[in-house]
């Protein structure tokens, strides 16, 4: 693919070690020229929130981030009036001889209020990155109020009117899919679904982000992850697991996998104490399983 | 839906984008007027002609609106620039394309059909056989035996699972505020404002506290022939959740809908077995989806579904009834609730296809389908609800 604003953006993932295919190259340029919503989806774990790192650092701008959870509410997302600033500023006003009119306009100005991620991102001068992480965790009502925003670009603040977005930032939204969104927020983004890796891909990464692990014991990590994802376990180990486990592993100086370094090191990759028996159970067919295909792979 | 019809003969390529989208749409894509204008517009920038790949990867980042979708796209789109393509060659209309499903399907509706008639009585004590031998083997085998072979001994984990269920759907508090009149947390803007006509000073105070959050259930059941198998589990669940989840109502339907939540409330489970044997007409007969899910909707629906109630629904899909019916009714049902789950006793097993006709034209309008054949499965539940 030749197009000056695809290389850039291949480039820069390549930069931070961000192996990735043509599709996600594709739809960070296209959210990027469109001007649409990124939402990304995708198994825990692979890089999801890394998008938004990536177009960050090509843009040259700032990232801002709202981190979703239950619960989520207006005066965690968008604004908050700093009401110990204002009680103390009226207690400091009282001998003073301002009219109330006065006061109020006081009361309610920039100095008091708290801009929130929302709020903040659409008020920059430079169009910052907004990535809005996991928003499957916040309820429908912050995700309706959210796609008003998408839709707007502005944000109504009662005891100050409205404040309309100086520049539309460029946003990501991240999702891990525990439930689902709604068709029209997902109208209104581009769409991306990152699965994991395959064998050849996930190995790019170990070796880029690992450089100093035995190449044997790479090859044989990934398989090994390649595997363990067909278990249906509880929860799945993502790329990030791979990371970590290959890491300690070249820390520790091996130079490939038996089956007393797996069992010692386990709990690097995978969390669950039921997901754990259950590898335990079958990792000698497991090894067995990587030893043949790191055979192939040597042949 | 011939996809033959639509691949007609474009030159122009804009034209073809545009006759793609439609494509798309018939196979359930939402692609309106912006995403088309979108395609068009990413057009001048790529030179899609050189780059095929890129061209195929512009379009579906931009018309691909879901995971389903994601897994579809590829497919969809070689079938039909690979069908243009012929059609250009051969300067005529291909006339006969394939069906993108084969045998494979009849063979797994086949295959369905023979393990559910092969369910009668004789059958059923042998599966509860081996279900036997299975369980001493492994502890964990008891999670995962099929419902079909459930015995008593499964009875105390499915009642866990069902209170862990009752808890998550009972916890009453929401975790957002609204303005209220206990004195434990104060509202801080509210009493701002509420006190500026006092010049600022104090003099009333505000509180809030976490607003109620009351979730409630409907549990409809299919009783009919084919479930026969899972009979036993069926009742202990219906059983339990009513038992530990209060704000629920419960009904079975074979062919005709009949609510049993009184019956379920009984103080023990032989008490409600027997008021549902005198209650329900139509134990394991045949069954009508369709007319009992539109019974419900025209009896029920207006004073026991809103937005806070999620709907769920056990049963394999296997109908007889009406098509049109069944699908308009779970329009009704999944306009009226918060959720519409459909746990499926047949979606564990492996041939398992929705294949069922029942089950296509109820899919579009279910939140949620879950498996719910063994203990484990129904676990996945809890991160639905």
């Amino acid at each position: 693919m030749e197009h000056a604003g695809l290389n850039r953006i291949q480039e820069a993932l390549q930069k931070r070690g961000y192996i990735s295919d043509a599709g996600i190259a594709m739809s960070i340029f296209l959210a990027m020229e469109l001007r649409k919503p990124l939402l990304v989806e995708g198994p825990p774990g692979v890089g999801k929130t890394e998008i938004a790192k990536v177009m960050t650092q090509i843009l040259d701008t700032e990232m801002i981030r709202l981190q979703c959870y239950e619960g989520l509410d207006m005066s965690h997302a968008i604004y908050e009036w700093n009401y110990q600033l204002q009680l103390l500023y009226l207690k400091l006003q009282e001998k003073g001889d301002i009219s109330l009119e006065e006061k109020e306009n006081q009361l309610f100005s920039d100095k008091f209020l708290i801009k929130r991620p929302l709020l903040q991102a659409i008020t920059r001068e430079q169009p910052p990155v907004l990535l809005i992480d996991e928003i499957d965790r916040a309820d429908e009502a912050f995700e309706s109020y959210f796609l008003e925003l998408l839709s707007d670009w502005q944000i109504t603040i009662p005891e100050t009117g409205t404040i309309r977005a100086t520049q539309i930032p460029f946003v990501v939204i991240t999702s891990n899919r525990i439930r689902e969104l709604s068709e029209a927020l997902r109208r209104r983004c581009l769409y991306l679904w990152i699965d994991y890796p395959d064998f050849v891909r996930e190995l790019q990464i170990v070796k880029t982000k690992i450089p100093t692990i035995d190449s044997q014991l790479a090859v044989q990590i990934t398989h090994f992850m390649q595997e363990v994802r067909q278990l249906r376990l509880e929860k799945t180990p993502g790329v990030a697991e791979t990371l970590d486990w290959a890491a300690a592993l070249a820390a520790l100086h091996f130079d490939h996998l038996d089956e007393e370094i797996v069992s010692a090191t386990l709990g690097i990759i995978i969390k669950d104490w039921q997901d754990i028996r259950k590898t335990q159970l079958s990792l000698s067919e497991l090894l067995e399983r990587v030893g043949a295909k790191t055979k192939l792979e040597e042949l | 839906m011939a996809a033959e019809e639509l691949i007609t003969r474009h030159t122009a390529l804009s034209n073809n984008i545009i006759a793609f989208c439609r494509f798309l749409r018939q196979h359930r894509f939402f692609v309106g007027l912006s995403e088309q204008t979108e395609v068009l517009r990413i057009l001048t920038i790529l030179q899609p002609f050189d780059q095929p790949e890129a061209f195929r990867l512009a379009l579906r980042a931009i018309l691909v609106k879901n995971h389903a979708q994601h897994k579809s796209f590829d497919a969809l789109y070689n079938q039909y620039w690979r069908e243009l393509d012929q059609a250009l060659d051969a300067k005529i209309k291909t006339t006969e394309t394939p069906k993108p499903r084969p045998g494979s399907h009849e063979k797994a509706f086949l295959a369905l059909k023979d393990w559910l008639s092969g369910n009668n009585s004789s059958k059923k004590e042998e599966a509860k056989d081996s279900m036997e031998i299975a369980a001493f083997n492994e502890a964990e085998v008891l999670t995962q035996t099929d419902f079909s072979a459930f015995s008593e001994e499964q009875v105390p984990e499915l009642l866990e699972l069902l209170r862990k269920l009752a808890r998550k759907l009972s916890r009453d508090l929401s975790r957002r505020y609204t303005h209220g009149k206990q004195h434990q947390q104060l509202d801080l803007r509210y009493m701002l404002r509420k006190n500026l006509r006092r010049g600022g000073e104090i003099v009333e105070l505000a509180y809030k506290q976490p607003q109620k959050n009351r979730v409630r259930l409907v549990l409809i059941c299919d009783v009919s022939r084919s479930m026969e198998l899972y009979s036993r589990f069926l009742i202990h669940f219906m059983f339990g959740l009513q038992q530990a989840f209060s704000r629920m109502e419960t009904f079975v339907f074979g062919t005709r809908l009949t609510r049993i939540t009184a019956a379920m409330q009984a103080e023990n489970f032989d008490k409600a077995l027997q008021q549902l044997q005198e209650q329900v007409p139509d134990w394991f007969g045949g069954t009508r989806i369709g007319a009992s899910l539109e019974q419900f909707c025209t009896e029920f629906s207006h004073q026991l579904l809103n937005k806070k109630t999620i709907v769920l629904i056990m049963s394999d899909g296997w109908d007889t009834g009406g098509i049109d019916t069944l699908e308009k009714s779970m329009q009704t049902l999944h306009k009226k609730s918060a959720k519409v789950i459909w746990l499926n006793p047949l979606a564990g097993n492996l041939n398992y296809q929705p294949s069922v006709r029942a089950m296509e034209v109820a899919l579009p309008y279910v939140d949620v389908h879950l498996a719910a054949h063994n203990i484990d499965s129904l676990k996945a539940l809890l991160k639905h609800l």
